[in-house]
């Protein structure tokens, strides 16, 4: 029933890859994010870590072209429009706040992914989502550890987190 | 007694806190009653009891068995139609000290089928956005049909045998029970289609190469192999749901392999009949490798490049051998180029062997038999010498299985040739890993369809170790404790002592948590000598046999001499993690027995006491007693802090007590600092100080995990020094993987975060570090540099 839907609204986006090296062999299915808010200029920073092959893999067929992320030249532009999609920040309102991309760091180690939401009324209400890779990689788990000052708390999001979760955090 | 108490008294020590912070509330995971979570409570309610076939050393114990399983495998590779048809020839000895009146064996093939429990049991991906390719996937999952099909079963007579599959597993009833000692050899013949890897990604498979139209075949797990059956688990026929690997009996293994005759064969064991299946030339090529320093082509790339476009004139069959191992894969293309080089070993000259087609060029002539040979090396070190003849790496569909003395790998270079730092250090990391598994679970015999981690996780560290042979700074993804930081905080974790269908994370839970355990338990609890005497004996102990968790944990223990049960309670039982925090620093100091010095003391201190504002403000305004100084007497010029001759008599008569030995103590002018810490994690780990005194002067001082074996969660430790402390620091070599570093600072320090670093980084100007790390990278291989990207962050600055 769901996949009929799906199908109807037009969301399957069709893509063919021409199959290279296997990609998804590596059984770290995680990433993590540490989230910090500023409240000087009232900014939520993020530094989200992934395994580069991950993001090659899934930002190769939302483009159907070969992405490397240390190569490609508009892959900044890239990351920052999948992540507009995946990792929402929401106040009261309906509406995800606009992400600001700041840059990222790839090693053959891991890729560090910056960015950062500007939130004027702080951080009240703050609601946050992180469905990175959960399209391609049914077991991810994606951690996000968020801290203001001395208090902090940890958000764990995998395939069954389809909302936004407020962000209480602990002392 | 006396003595003491006086002594006692006259240190009544002056109190200061330096720093206090706020109170933490934060809860210990796993706290049990009383808030107490006994982290250093003994294991034995835990392990399984000590017995004759293991002891409570962790070793073999005197009547310790396992069963036996020898095979002769008749197999036929059909390249028209990717069909495997074979038949075996199965002698079972039972040396366990029970009849047996059925036999099970594995039929892990059976997964393919369309309605087995690994696929009626996937999870519905995510299908917002799904490629052409992930549905053409899904679908042929519903269709392809790869299971055994099982023809015939006989025994030595040619009787056939009752057997029942159930889904991966099939019994074989006896006719007669089988008594200790006695043997039972049966027939097993069979066919199925093997999987095209692109659609099934599995440990085994094809690959078919579309410009050239040929196939590659990497083979595993393709002939019904003998279940185990053990002392602790009896039959361990655990279905095959797809990750939970697998455990099987030691055996010798005679397998003919008929290919196409255009075909390179690589598989377990020795070639025995070379004359009849390679030419001349490479049989000269292969007496050259092993005296060769360097890897020798045995089919060069122009040789497997031409076959490629030819066509097979008939058949040819391999003729293998292997001994004494648990497992027999294979390998077939006529694509395949093959490099060699022997690598002399400690138990005997071991030849190390790659596969590969074109496309895994120029990569894999370079690094493959280097990688192989670097890591028989390595991993000898640590446990035994390699005993199997040969060691192999094959390029194909597969990205990283292990099989014995044969693994398949999957990295290539693009297609032009070139590469990226990543896919090249990708490639070392996972032959160093997938060759490693040879130790881990070839030889060393561990159940990976009960526990992942033993394999693993021991291969895992072994790895990091040998990775950092093989260059300085090589980028090791697991190992080091701070790598492992975020996993530790992330929440609903499993234990690592946790069955491998069942783990949550399980790259992090089962290959990279235990590797860093191990990593830390070397490094910062037993230290390199101690671990490494004690994880080698654990190999030698366990080398061709089956250990339990609990053999390694008692190995460890046993030959450390050291008492570890806290340590596999915390990081192998538990899901805690380490955050200890600095919560206050006290100093104390001593107070002076002569009257002179100590109420002067004191009279200094009163002088600092801050006047009040009221008391400022009264200061001009007149009294009564100026006006009538005849109102003022005795209490208004007495002070307390004055000495008076009766304190001078006390201090005589307490010097007259006091031997040579009291004295000199009073005359060291020592500060007596306490520092509380606490532990907000839940794991108990070694407590090391980094201190920095007024004068310049820097130590560290180190604690055994052992200090919080009374209280798991607040902890107070004293520090006497002359020197004043300017700054501590908790686990400064990030030995730990504490999870939180702010509250590992005295004074506390804010960390900036790693947003905040980069952003900083990126402004040009700002920090001297940019400018420096605009170098060009020294670790470049001159070959390809435009492939060595600098990261954007920093070419943006540069």
């Amino acid at each position: 029933m769901r996949i009929a839907q799906y199908l109807r609204s037009g969301l399957l986006v069709a893509v063919t890859l021409t199959a290279g090296v296997n990609l998804q062999a590596h059984p770290f299915h995680a990433t993590y994010t540490e989230v910090d808010w500023n409240a000087k200029s009232k900014v939520l920073e993020v530094a989200l870590r992934v395994q580069p092959e991950d993001l090659d893999r899934v930002l190769s067929l939302r483009t159907k072209r070969k992405i490397d992320i240390e190569k490609t030249k508009d892959v900044d532009q890239l990351i920052q429009k999948y992540l507009a999609e995946v990792f929402l920040v929401e106040p009261k309102l309906k509406q995800p706040l606009a992400i600001r991309w700041v840059g990222k760091e790839v090693s053959s180690k891991e890729a560090w992914l910056y960015f950062e939401f500007s939130r004027p009324q702080g951080i009240e209400g703050l609601k946050l989502l992180n469905r990175i890779f959960l399209e391609i990689i049914p077991d991810e788990v994606n951690t996000v550890r968020f801290r203001h000052d001395k208090k902090r708390v940890t958000l764990r999001f995998d395939r069954n987190s389809r909302r936004p979760v407020p962000v209480k955090l602990k002392k | 007694m006396n003595r003491l108490w006086n002594l006692m008294i006259c240190f009544v020590l002056l109190a200061v806190t330096l720093w206090l912070p706020a109170r933490s509330t934060a809860q210990l995971p796993g706290a049990g009653s009383n808030g107490q979570i006994n982290a250093f409570r003994q294991l034995d309610e835990l392990l399984p009891t000590p017995n004759s076939f293991r002891t409570a050393s962790g070793a073999p114990g005197a009547h310790y068995w396992q069963q036996r399983a020898d095979y002769e495998i008749q197999v036929e590779l059909d390249d028209e139609k990717q069909r495997i048809i074979s038949s075996e020839t199965i002698t079972y000895t039972n040396h366990s000290p029970d009849r047996l009146y059925y036999l099970w064996l594995q039929l892990d093939a059976n997964i393919f089928a369309p309605d087995s429990d690994a696929n009626m049991t996937v999870r519905a991906p995510s299908l917002n956005r799904v490629s052409t390719h992930t549905l053409r996937r899904l679908l042929v999952l519903k269709t392809f049909d790869g299971s055994l099909k099982i023809t015939s079963v006989r025994n030595a007579a040619g009787e056939k045998l009752s057997h029942t599959i159930v889904k991966t597993m099939m019994r074989i009833d006896l006719d007669k029970p089988l008594a200790t000692g006695q043997q039972f050899k049966f027939s097993i013949d069979w066919n199925y289609k093997i999987n095209d890897s692109s659609l099934i990604r599995a440990r085994t498979g094809y690959e078919f190469f579309e410009k050239d139209k040929n196939y590659l075949y990497e083979i595993a797990h393709w002939f019904p192999r003998m279940a185990a059956y053990t002392d602790s688990t009896g039959w361990q026929h655990k279905q095959f749901l797809g990750r939970g690997e697998f455990t099987l009996e030691l055996g010798n293994y005679p397998v003919e392999i008929t290919v196409p005759d255009d075909h390179i064969v690589a598989a377990t064991g020795v070639l025995q009949n070379p004359a009849d299946v390679l030419t001349a030339a490479q049989q000269g090529r292969l007496a050259e490798a092993r005296k060769a320093k360097t890897p020798v082509f045995i089919v060069t790339p122009d040789e497997a490049k031409k076959k490629e476009s030819g066509k097979p004139t008939g058949k040819k069959t391999w003729v293998f051998h292997a001994e004494n191992v648990r497992d027999f894969a294979f390998a077939s293309s006529r694509k395949f180029i093959w490099d060699a080089q022997q690598h002399q070993g400690a138990s005997g000259p071991v030849m190390a062997m790659s596969y590969y087609p074109k496309e895994g060029e120029p990569l894999w002539s370079k690094y493959s038999t280097h990688a192989i040979i670097h890591t028989l090396k390595i991993y000898s070190r640590y446990t035994f010498p390699y005993p199997y003849p040969v060691a192999i790496s094959v390029n194909g569909p597969v990205y990283g299985m292990e099989y014995p003395m044969i693994c398949f790998n999957g990295p290539r270079p693009e297609k032009d040739g070139t590469y990226s730092k990543r896919t090249k250090y990708s490639l070392i990391s996972v032959i160093i890993h997938e060759v490693g598994h040879n130790y881990f679970p070839m030889i060393v015999n561990s159940d990976e369809r009960q526990w992942t981690w033993m394999d693993e996780g021991l291969n895992t560290f072994l790895q990091f170790l040998a990775e950092q042979e093989w260059e300085d700074e090589y980028p090791s993804r697991r190992g080091e404790p701070k790598d492992i930081v975020g996993y530790m905080a992330s929440s609903r974790q499993v234990p690592i002592m946790t069955n491998s269908e069942l783990i949550l994370q399980f790259g992090n839970n089962a290959y990279a948590k235990p590797a860093t355990a191990l990593n830390i338990l070397r490094e910062s609890i037993l230290g390199r000598e101690l671990f490494d005497f004690a994880f080698k004996e654990y190999a030698k102990r366990w080398q061709f046999k089956r250990p339990l968790p609990a053999d390694f944990f008692r190995t460890m223990e046993d030959a450390s001499g050291i008492d570890l049960d806290w340590f596999w309670r915390g990081w192998f039982y538990s899901t805690a993690h380490t955050d200890i925090s600095i919560e206050a620093v006290k100093l104390y100091t001593m107070k002076s027995p002569d009257p002179e010095v100590e109420k002067n003391r004191s009279k200094e201190d009163r002088e600092k006491l801050p006047e009040t504002l009221t008391e400022a403000r009264n200061e001009k305004t007149p009294k009564r007693t100026h006006e009538f100084p005849e109102l003022k007497d005795f209490y208004n010029k007495y002070d307390e802090l004055d000495v008076t001759e009766q304190d001078r008599k006390a201090y005589q008569r307490f010097l007259k007590g006091l031997n040579e030995q009291d004295k000199k103590i009073l005359e060291q002018d020592n500060h007596f600092y306490v520092v509380d810490l606490k532990n907000l994690g839940g794991l108990v780990m070694p407590v090391i100080f980094a201190i920095e005194y007024e004068d310049g002067y820097k130590e560290e001082i180190r604690m055994p995990a052992e200090i919080w074996r009374q209280n798991n969660q607040q902890v107070s430790k004293l520090v006497i020094t002359p020197r004043v402390i300017k700054s501590i620091v908790l686990d400064p070599h990030l030995q730990t993987a504490d999870t939180n570093l702010e509250n590992n600072y005295f004074p506390r320090r804010v960390l900036k975060s790693r947003f905040q670093v980069f952003k900083e980084r990126k402004q040009p100007g700002k920090n001297p570090l940019k400018a420096s790390q605009a170098k060009p990278d020294p670790k470049k291989p001159p070959e390809k540099p435009k492939k060595e990207e600098q990261p954007a962050a920093k070419k943006k600055t540069g």
